[in-house]
């Protein structure tokens, strides 16, 4: 019948006058195919005239009379799209639809790559798949960044085995890390929170250099991370994951996804993690465990509802987190008061709820619901300190998307609210803060063939600081069809906790001064990249260089010049990081993948009275990866190789002055794994720091723990030695996926 | 370093062994989505003196690369008929298609139309 009427469209645009056509075809992109649409619709929104795709996905219309006109492309289960006709002439046109996902959850999966930058995107998003995250199979998300240069993750101390993220040189409290767009990964679960969730949920992560965008919150100072987990409707039936290494830990992990009820609306899924690590290993001989044992169990239970106008998904996860570092042969509760022990517990309980609303009236209007509370409870104690604090947090977001006239002009705008109340005891002394924090933002968007905007700003109001604005600017420049410029500016701020954020240095003896007043960190970022694709020998090769410079408008500096304090205070004078980051890839032929990158980090500010680099942060660095897949898909390759630069250290009492130097010695690193895959199994063998590279004289005072020159945060390189592990994949994919 | 001689040992190996005949074709075939991309590649890849097999999608062409005194392209074909996909001349098994992916059915990716 469909048919029929177009054929009638057709005879009655050719009867009408002398106009010109709009011929084409529509495509529509989803699961990373892109296929032909049939019977997707065309049509004039001023003149009312339409037309409807045939087999091929072509179409044919006439130029109304009037014009310009807004011409409309849409689908079901698709982004429908607008383009103006201004001119009577016969124009051909190919136009792409995609895959219409709702509060913007997915971003695109399965691509072909299974890493790199996101090309459609105007911010610079660099995305981690599956396959990205399969390279480095151990263990969490912290560790899942080994095989990416953009974000670097670094041990913390020797004692304790938390680890830190830092983007362009800057510790991992000025990126915003959420977990499905909710910033949740701040406060008391800076330091331990990406540990609690195991690599095997994640679908992938979205790395965003600079300032974020206005609608995740104002916290994004020099990056922005979003980590997607599997979802109910896409995750796997079943899938079960067992790890084991050399250090004596042992890990377990399943989860399963599956619809409820016969419509497909409704579907839920589980997800459980348990892991440890039951031995005791001291490869650099100090005389303390070099990862600590530990207990952790993970658990999430995820719902999701799926009609025609409306969405909703549902979210619940706790985890438990028990640690215990320190000299060899130390037992907590014990009662032995002549070791010296690190005990490090965290459980965490957390629920989501987002709701999504189409509106009936407006095609293109939607309203998106988000709200989150957390409950965060952290004991810890380093030898004879001690730190207990309890997070509790509420956070709501509401976004109104829509389009100005048509789908070029999109317009985000929305209302949030943060509610937190931070109860912490350091050393017996209470701290305690309530932070209120209502705020409301709008983006414009404007989408054009060769440029794209994003303008944004919010403002919030916060009860103990008053209010504050974060403008910030994104633009894509379209050069070439190769060829991408993108630059970006704005400001961003966050409350700085003191000792929350720095618990790790509760692992040094040297006594805490603070002489800084409480006050919002503020800074500003701006920088641009160029992503150049080219052919190289006939094979796909590609260069992305790019730039960020973030400067601090105020600060909490921690400073470490002096051997015998920890010190803070504001900062003083300027503070900065500007970092340049080079990469080169290249596939030489098919399944093979090659890159090369390189990174300059320059990250100065005043420490100890001397403008200077900032301590465990090398000016250099490189890394190389090569990952090959044979044609068969049956075997995967992975290589990386990191090669860290000199670094400042601590400075040590002079007594100790000779076994520890002042910079760091220069070394590298090697990460290797191969993995078998046969039909619903893997199987995995790999290595971590294959060279065995041991940092010398990794804890100060190592024989004295409970003395005043003990220090053991001077870490920079792997203490443990190399690592060799093997683990096991099993898998039972969905097959409900397409109706 | 002992694993990394094996990771290069077992790539160069992977790499080098293309001495006896192995033959490379392409076939035309009606697999139009990814699910039943997955559904070939996987049958394929595990059959016996297959050496590869992937499949384009939006031409629809399958690259095979086989071990000629294994299997012939004609058993390769047989394969594709009985997993329900036209394979050059070859038809499909009727009742292989019936048990098809509603995506792979022949005119599946049509289903769209309401």
């Amino acid at each position: 019948m469909k048919k029929y009427f177009f054929v009638l469209l057709l005879v009655l645009a050719f009867g009408q006058t002398s106009f010109g056509q709009v011929t084409g075809v529509i495509y529509g992109e989803s699961d990373g195919s892109k296929e032909a649409l049939v019977g997707a619709q065309a049509y004039f929104l001023g003149a009312q005239s339409g037309a409807v795709t045939d087999v091929e996905g072509k179409f044919s219309l006439a130029i109304p009379k009037q014009i310009p006109d807004t011409l409309v492309f849409q689908f079901t289960g698709f982004e429908a799209d607008t383009m103006i006709i201004t001119s009577k002439e016969s124009v051909e046109i190919e136009v792409t639809l995609y895959s219409n996902i709702f509060l913007k959850e997915i971003v695109a999966e399965g691509r072909q790559k299974p890493s790199g930058i996101l090309r459609m995107e105007t911010l610079q998003i660099e995305q981690l798949n599956e396959g990205e995250l399969r390279k480095a199979a151990c263990c969490n998300i912290s560790e899942s960044f080994e095989t990416n240069a953009s974000v670097d993750v670094n041990f913390t101390d020797a004692v304790s085995g938390a680890r830190r993220i830092q983007m362009m040189g800057l510790d991992g409290v000025y990126t915003q890390v959420q977990l499905e767009n909710v910033p949740v990964f701040r406060g008391l679960s800076n330091t331990f929170g990406l540990t609690s969730i195991p690599g095997t949920w994640v679908e992938s992560i979205q790395i965003t250099k600079g300032t974020g965008s206005v609608m995740n919150g104002y916290e994004s100072m020099a990056g922005l991370i979003n980590v997607e987990l599997k979802k109910s409707e896409t995750a796997e039936t079943f899938y079960f994951n067992a790890y084991g290494n050399r250090f004596g830990r042992a890990e377990v992990n399943f989860h399963g996804g599956h619809y409820v009820g016969k419509s497909h609306k409704w579907s839920t899924g589980w997800f459980v993690h348990g892991s440890g690590l039951f031995a005791e290993n001291d490869n650099n001989k100090d005389g303390f465990r070099d990862i600590p044992l530990s207990q952790t169990a993970s658990v999430m239970n995820r719902w999701s509802y799926s009609g025609e106008k409306m969405e909703m998904k549902f979210m619940i996860t706790g985890s438990y987190d028990q640690k215990y570092g320190g000299q060899l042969g130390y037992s907590p509760g014990s009662n032995d008061l002549s070791r010296y022990g690190v005990d490090i517990l965290n459980r965490n309980l957390e629920a989501y709820l987002k709701t999504g609303f189409f509106l009936k009236k407006r095609r293109f209007g939607s309203i998106g619901l988000i709200y989150n509370a957390k409950l965060f409870e952290m004991n810890t104690r380093f030898g004879n300190e001690s730190y207990d604090g309890l997070e509790k947090r509420f956070y709501f977001n509401a976004i109104y998307s829509d389009i100005i006239g048509n789908t070029n002009n999109t317009i985000n705008a929305g209302l949030s609210f943060v509610y937190v109340d931070m109860d912490e005891k350091f050393n017996q002394v209470p701290i305690t803060r309530e932070e209120i924090v209502p705020g409301a933002f709008a983006e414009y968007t404007y989408t054009g063939q060769r440029i794209t905007t994003v303008l944004g700003v919010r403002g919030d109001y916060h009860n103990l600081f008053g209010f504050q604005t974060s403008p910030r600017v994104h633009l894509k420049w379209r050069l070439s069809e190769h060829t991408d410029l993108r630059v970006t500016g704005g400001r961003g701020w966050r409350v700085p906790n003191y000792v929350a954020d720095n618990v790790y240095m509760m692992a040094t003896n040297r006594i805490w001064v603070n002489n800084a007043n409480l006050q919002p960190e503020i800074s500003w970022n701006m920088g641009g990249s160029v992503v150049q694709g080219f052919k190289l020998f006939g094979k796909t090769a590609g260069i992305t260089v790019d730039y960020y410079h973030t400067r601090f408008v105020d600060q909490l500096i921690m400073d470490l010049e002096d051997p015998y304090t920890v010190q803070f205070y504001n900062m003083q004078g300027t503070s900065y990081s500007n970092t340049l980051q080079a990469e080169f890839n290249y596939e030489p032929f098919n399944g093979f993948d090659f890159k090369v990158i390189y990174k300059l980090t320059d990250v100065k500010a005043n420490f100890g009275g001397e403008f200077q680099q900032k301590m465990m942060v090398p000016v250099h660095r490189g890394m190389v990866n090569f990952a090959y897949i044979t044609r068969n898909k049956k075997w995967e390759f992975d290589l990386t190789g990191t090669l860290m630069g000199m670094m400042r250290l601590n400075p040590v009492p002079d007594a100790y002055a000779a076994d520890f130097p002042e910079r760091s010695d220069v070394f590298g690193t090697i990460n290797a794994q191969i993995t078998y895959v046969y039909k619903k199994w893997d199987f995995y063998l790999g290595g971590e720091n294959l060279t065995n590279y041991i940092q010398k004289n990794a804890i100060v005072g190592a024989d004295d723990p409970f003395g005043n020159y003990f220090d053991a945060t001077r870490v920079y390189a792997p203490i443990a030695g190399a690592n060799v592990y093997i683990g096991v994949r099993y898998k039972i994919k969905r097959k409900d996926k397409h109706k | 370093m002992r694993t990394l001689m094996i990771v290069f040992g077992l790539l160069l190996t992977s790499l080098a062994y293309g001495q006896e005949k192995k033959p490379q074709i392409v076939i035309q075939t009606s697999a139009e989505c990814g699910q039943c991309k997955d559904r070939v590649e996987e049958k394929l890849n595990y059959t016996s003196g297959i050496i590869f097999a992937e499949l384009d999608v939006p031409t629809k062409q399958l690259t095979v690369k086989y071990k000629a005194n294994k299997i012939t392209a004609d058993e390769i074909r047989k394969i594709l008929s009985d997993l329900g996909y036209d394979a050059d001349g070859v038809k499909a098994d009727p009742e292989a298609v019936a048990k098809l992916p509603l995506c792979c059915q022949p005119g599946g990716m049509d289903g769209h139309e309401h």
